[in-house]
């Protein structure tokens, strides 16, 4: 039986908890596969270890048991196959974006020569609307041209997969939008296979192929998965349209804040820190 | 409305006006003290009170002395230029010196927990000594005064820079760092492209305050050890009851001294960054 692309087998995350109050699971069972060129989404509240997961599928992190395998190789350090979109772009400071871009072309075709690694670096600038700001540094930038940076970097390696940490959390909801089509534009011209972590129902389904759906932390699972089939391209304003948008997101928003009630139950017997409870009504009254 | 930094400067020179010239006019007329030729002059010495040259007194002695900085009349009398350049080139000597101990080994303990814990208990020994409380064993092992102050100049500019340095490298962001692991960048790269760079502005931090630390030094480790130097011909002055010579030269250590921290602020400003 042919594995997917990407594939996390049983993956467990577990912290040894504090004065012999036994371990904190974090998630387990974590089992799920992404074909190529495929877009999945991984949706949760704060807390139940969604970014913990990529950390792991890109090495920076290692699990408690559990596999990952890209192309079925196993995953055991970082490396280039596997380009990450971080939350706080991380961005080099003392680089312009330019730089930031080049230096990561560089590290992934070091026998280019410096003009092929700019003319390379210079398209993907250009590909998420960057012209003309090449030679500012991040500090000179807004908070939406410096995450757009983070995505022509992890883009211009072009890695076997890209996965991203909630690439658009810090940003304001008009940026939000502008940059999420620039991401499906980009995603849709170079056919990069793409696992995003997300908190937000509706970038969910506006940009992925398939969600998992996490339950609550800790001991978090992923509880369901749902595919997304409405055409591409998308248009917003079209979705928005669709009945069928407004029952899956219904659902997800259902799921999301049943799951925090339901997982509270198994929380009371196990010793373990207090739910943080206002947050999912938080939540809700957001998305 | 006049700028901010012209009313300052207005200011800065009124104050400077006042403190002259209320120095000037409290001063008594007369010769100022100088070392006495005869006996007459000993005599008087003896009945006057000593003071202080006047601000004008001092401001044509400057005059002369700049004129011409680099005269050589002999052991004891040398022009403030050059006097000034034995101390700037031992100082630059010893501060290479230990930049070149401190920036490396700064870098070994702020990658490695175990060689920081290893090599603090040295550090926090050896960093409150007096630089000039090693002068003896310098002299002792190394056998030649400048060599000795040379030295001494390495041992008090190493701390400021491998603390510093240690720190920066310490508290790189583990962003960054991940960024390098992403890319596969070896630790040699990952240290010269990463790890350098983010802590490039605490480094300099280090360094200035090492220079700034190796300036104050110099002057005493000179007049400890004589035969050159500014410090030494502070002190030569001093001996000649040459009072002029010495506000002069204490005006000079400034001056240079200042010029010193405004290249290292320099520096400093072409490796920062924000955020």
């Amino acid at each position: 039986m042919a594995k997917p692309f990407l594939y996390v087998e049983a993956l467990e995350k577990t912290h040894a908890g504090a004065r012999k109050q036994g371990e904190l699971v974090v998630f387990r069972e974590v089992t799920f596969g992404v074909e190529r060129g495929e877009f999945v989404t991984l949706i949760g509240h704060s807390g139940c270890g969604k970014s913990t997961i990529l950390n792991i599928v890109a090495g920076l992190l290692t699990a408690s048991s559990g596999y990952v395998f890209v192309d079925g190789k196993v995953v055991t350090a970082p490396g280039l196959a596997r380009g990450v979109i971080f939350q706080n772009h991380n961005l080099l400071p003392w680089k312009s974006a330019l730089g930031n871009v080049m230096f990561s072309v560089r590290a992934r075709h070091p026998e280019w020569s410096k003009a092929q690694i700019e003319d390379h670096s210079r398209r993907f600038l250009r590909l998420v609307g960057l012209e003309g700001a090449e030679h500012r540094r991040p500090a000179q930038l807004s908070g939406g041209m410096r995450q757009r940076v983070g995505i022509a970097r992890a883009f211009a390696i072009e890695p076997q997969i890209l996965l991203m940490d909630e690439p658009f959390g810090a940003l304001d909801a008009l940026t939000r939008t502008t940059i999420q089509d620039q991401l499906l534009e980009l995603w849709q011209r170079t056919g990069q296979t793409v696992l995003m972590i997300t908190h937000d129902v509706d970038e969910a389904i506006y940009l992925s192929d398939r969600i998992l759906v996490m339950s609550d932390g800790p001991d978090a699972r992923i509880a369901e998965h749902v595919a997304v089939e409405f055409p591409r391209p998308r248009q917003r304003m079209t979705l928005l349209r669709e009945p069928r948008y407004h029952e899956l997101r219904a659902h997800l928003l259902d799921f999301l804040t049943q799951s925090s009630r339901l997982s509270n139950e198994p929380r009371a017997e196990s010793i373990s820190e207090p739910a943080p409870l206002p947050f999912a009504s938080q939540e809700r009254s957001v998305t | 409305m006049v700028p901010d930094r012209v009313r300052a400067l207005l200011l800065s020179l009124l104050l400077l006006t006042l403190f002259c010239g209320f120095w000037e006019l409290t001063s008594r007329t007369g010769s100022p003290p100088t070392a006495p030729q005869d006996t007459s002059g000993l005599v008087a010495s003896a009945t006057e009170v000593a003071r202080l040259p006047r601000p004008s007194e001092i401001a044509v002695f400057a005059w002369e002395q700049l004129r011409d900085p680099f005269y050589d009349r002999g052991t004891n009398d040398k022009g403030i230029g050059i006097q000034l350049a034995f101390s700037l080139a031992r100082v630059l000597t010893g501060y290479v010196l230990a930049l070149l101990v401190a920036v490396p080994l700064g870098f070994v303990i702020g990658m490695s927990k175990t060689m920081m814990a290893a090599l603090d208990p040295f550090i926090q020994i050896l960093r409150p000594i007096s630089p000039l409380a090693w002068m003896p064993l310098a002299l002792f092992v190394i056998k030649d005064s400048s060599a000795a102050s040379i030295f001494v100049i390495f041992v008090c500019s190493l701390w400021p820079t491998l603390i510093n340095t240690a720190f920066g490298v310490s508290s790189v962001s583990p962003d960054f760092l991940n960024v390098a692991r992403t890319l596969e960048l070896s630790r040699l790269r990952t240290a010269l492209t990463v790890i350098l760079p983010a802590a490039a502005p605490t480094i300099l931090t280090g360094m200035r305050i090492s220079i700034g630390i190796s300036w104050l030094v110099i002057v005493a480790a000179e007049m400890l050890v004589g035969g050159t130097g500014v410090g030494y011909y502070v002190w030569n002055e001093w001996n000649n009851l040459d009072l002029n010579a010495v506000v002069f030269s204490v005006l000079m250590i400034g001056l240079v001294g200042m010029a010193l921290d405004r290249v290292l602020a320099l520096l400093a400003r072409f490796v920062a960054y924000d955020g």
